[in-house]
């Protein structure tokens, strides 16, 4: 088919940093030789086509690209900035998109897809780099489990707001432990070596990068009813134990079992002290809209609507 | 057919953006619709869905898509158009358009809107994939004219012969862009007025409106940065004459005004649509 072809050669002229010859001959030389497929007259219409204007395109879509990218991926491209190679020209958000193409071209229409390509470029492309900023490809993956909370769908099952903890703390405690409690399936975990929520945090006040801390932890992600995306450290035995329950289709997830997950390696005094602990965290846990507790006794809980705010 | 491809006149609206959406839903400003970038929207949740279906709530908001591709060779994707069928469905929207352009190609998102060749075979390509995106949305679909800073080929047809065959033999509605015409005008050298008086003007059952401004070096680009310009009222008003009362959006999607000015542009729009084309609702 000539015009899926045509489409192809445009997408490459557009997009794959070709240097266009000035004049129309150079032009019709190059493109016989590169767009074989194409018949001479469509050569011809093809080096009719101005490099300026067709520049346009170019610039329009990897200032855009780099746009997403600043947008959804700042700490990583404030890195980059940081060190960028040389050899690759000026930094900018731009030249990075145009760099990310020519590794891992966006495949999808979303933010998210993008991202996927921008870890690929860093690590197919910028291995000397991973290793003079090597907290690098976490940061990468925490922008992108970021990015996926934030632009998820919203699940039939709700977040709750901070009243449910009235009602639990009413509970007795066998009572609570038997509650099942649902895990969205927007949940993200990453598993960290450095303290890169310290450095995101230092960023956005500052606008400046500080040195980072090696920490191995496990952050979780969520959104809870209020908006945004919040992070909380948990034992890495509760992380593995809530991304494998995420979303409606998993079996269903008692705090019980949560509770094992949590208290598993961890001392307290007091079977008291335990449980009040593994509160506290529960209620974390409900705030950052990692966790819905279904309450047995209120069928309007056991499967809320979306709380409208 | 009636005039406006049988959809319903709704005056002048704006294009919707998550900047304004707290005070649109605080001040409920005098804004008769809003047209909604689709691909912004129905793929997602949190906060700005939910904030759009407040707005739903209380205005009438049209769908647009950019994602489409429907002069692309990739094949059509069915499970895009589902999805884009739920939003329409969610936010009450009565139609629904997207660009005569394609945006990807060897399954690689261009995220431009891409000029096609004016050819036969385009012709028959966008033709069956416009009438799949009907079947498939069971909606009204419009097609919108492009800006295009290049021309791909129009040694079989021009510009104006190939828009008015595919909406014609898909017979689908036109969405026409009167700032993109006259960006194209200047571009390739051509009469704007001539050009949209070639087009089936009883399919264009919307109209877009944008503003430029101009770059340092004094080119234009199709940015959608700043008001309608003058060149531009003009066509419209002589648009309007033919096409009679329409519904008409002003888009300003960049460097983005306050929703006081945006909603000024929409006023001097119905202006334009009650003193050009006897339509005999005020505000």
């Amino acid at each position: 088919m000539a015009l899926a072809a045509i489409l192809s050669a445009f997408r490459q002229l557009v997009l794959d940093g070709i240097e266009l010859p000035p004049t129309q001959d150079e032009r019709v030389a190059l493109y016989s030789k590169k767009f074989q497929g194409l018949s001479p007259e469509e050569i011809e219409d093809l080096s009719k086509m101005d490099p300026a204007r067709l520049k346009v395109y170019t610039s329009s879509v990897f200032m855009a690209e780099g746009g997403i990218l600043s947008t959804a991926f700042p700490l990583t491209l404030a890195i980059l900035r940081r060190s960028w190679p040389g050899s690759m020209g000026p930094f900018s958000p731009a030249e990075v998109a145009q760099r990310v193409h020519q590794v891992s071209p966006w495949r999808g229409i979303h933010s998210q897809s993008l991202g996927l390509s921008l870890r690929d470029f860093i690590e197919q492309q910028l291995a000397p780099l991973c290793k003079s900023e090597p907290e690098l490809l976490e940061v990468v993956g925490f922008e992108q489990a970021a990015l996926e909370i934030r632009k998820a769908l919203n699940e039939s099952v709700a977040p709750q707001s901070t009243e449910i903890f009235n009602q639990i703390s009413n509970m007795k405690v066998q009572e609570l432990l038997n509650c099942v409690a649902y895990v969205p399936t927007l949940l993200r975990c990453c598993l960290l070596h450095y303290d890169i929520e310290a450095l995101r945090q230092h960023f956005l006040k500052t606008g400046e990068l500080s040195a980072i801390a090696l920490r191995r932890h496990a952050l979780i992600g969520a959104r809870p009813f209020d908006y945004g995306v919040f992070w909380s450290e948990v034992p890495e035995s509760v992380a593995s134990l809530m991304m494998a329950h995420r979303g409606e289709s998993s079996v269903s997830l008692t705090l019980s079992e949560l509770a094992e997950g949590y208290l598993q390696g961890a001392s307290h005094q007091s079977e008291e002290e335990a449980f009040n602990s593994f509160l506290l965290f529960v209620q974390e846990l409900v705030k950052i809209g990692a966790l819905t507790i279904m309450l047995p006794s209120n069928e309007s809980s056991t499967m809320p609507d979306r709380i409208s705010v | 057919m009636k005039k406006n491809f049988n959809l319903p006149i709704l005056g002048a609206g704006a294009g919707l953006r998550h900047e304004h959406f707290d005070q649109i839903l605080k001040t409920t400003p005098d804004f008769k619709w809003f047209e909604v970038i689709s691909d912004d929207f129905m793929d997602f949740g949190g906060y700005s869905r939910d904030r759009l279906m407040q707005i739903s709530e209380r205005y009438q908001l049209i769908s647009h898509g950019v994602c489409l591709a429907i002069g692309s060779t990739d094949p059509l994707d069915r499970e895009y158009l589902r999805r884009l069928k739920k939003f329409c469905i969610d936010i009450g929207s009565p139609w629904t358009s997207d660009h005569l352009c394609f945006t990807k190609v060897d399954h690689t998102n261009m995220l431009d809107l891409m000029p096609l060749p004016f050819n036969k075979e385009t012709v028959e390509h966008v033709v069956e994939r416009v009438k799949i995106v009907q079947q498939e949305l069971e909606l009204p679909f419009l097609l919108e004219n492009v800006t295009r800073y290049v021309t791909v080929s129009d040694r079989e047809m021009s510009e104006g012969e190939f828009i008015s065959e595919i909406v014609t033999r898909a017979d689908c509605g036109l969405l026409l862009d009167i700032t993109n015409v006259y960006l194209n005008s200047q571009f390739h050298g051509y009469d704007a007025q001539h050009f949209i008086s070639s087009l089936p003007l009883e399919r264009v059952g919307q109209i877009h409106l944008a503003g430029w401004v101009p770059t340092d070096d004094g080119s234009i680009i199709d940015s959608h940065d700043g008001p309608v310009q003058p060149e531009v009222w003009e066509l419209f008003k002589k648009t309007i004459e033919l096409t009679g009362p329409t519904s008409v959006l002003v888009e300003w999607d960049n460097l983005l005004p306050s929703v006081d000015r945006l909603l000024a542009e929409t006023v001097m729009a119905d202006q334009v649509i009650m003193q050009h084309a006897g339509f005999g609702e005020g505000r």
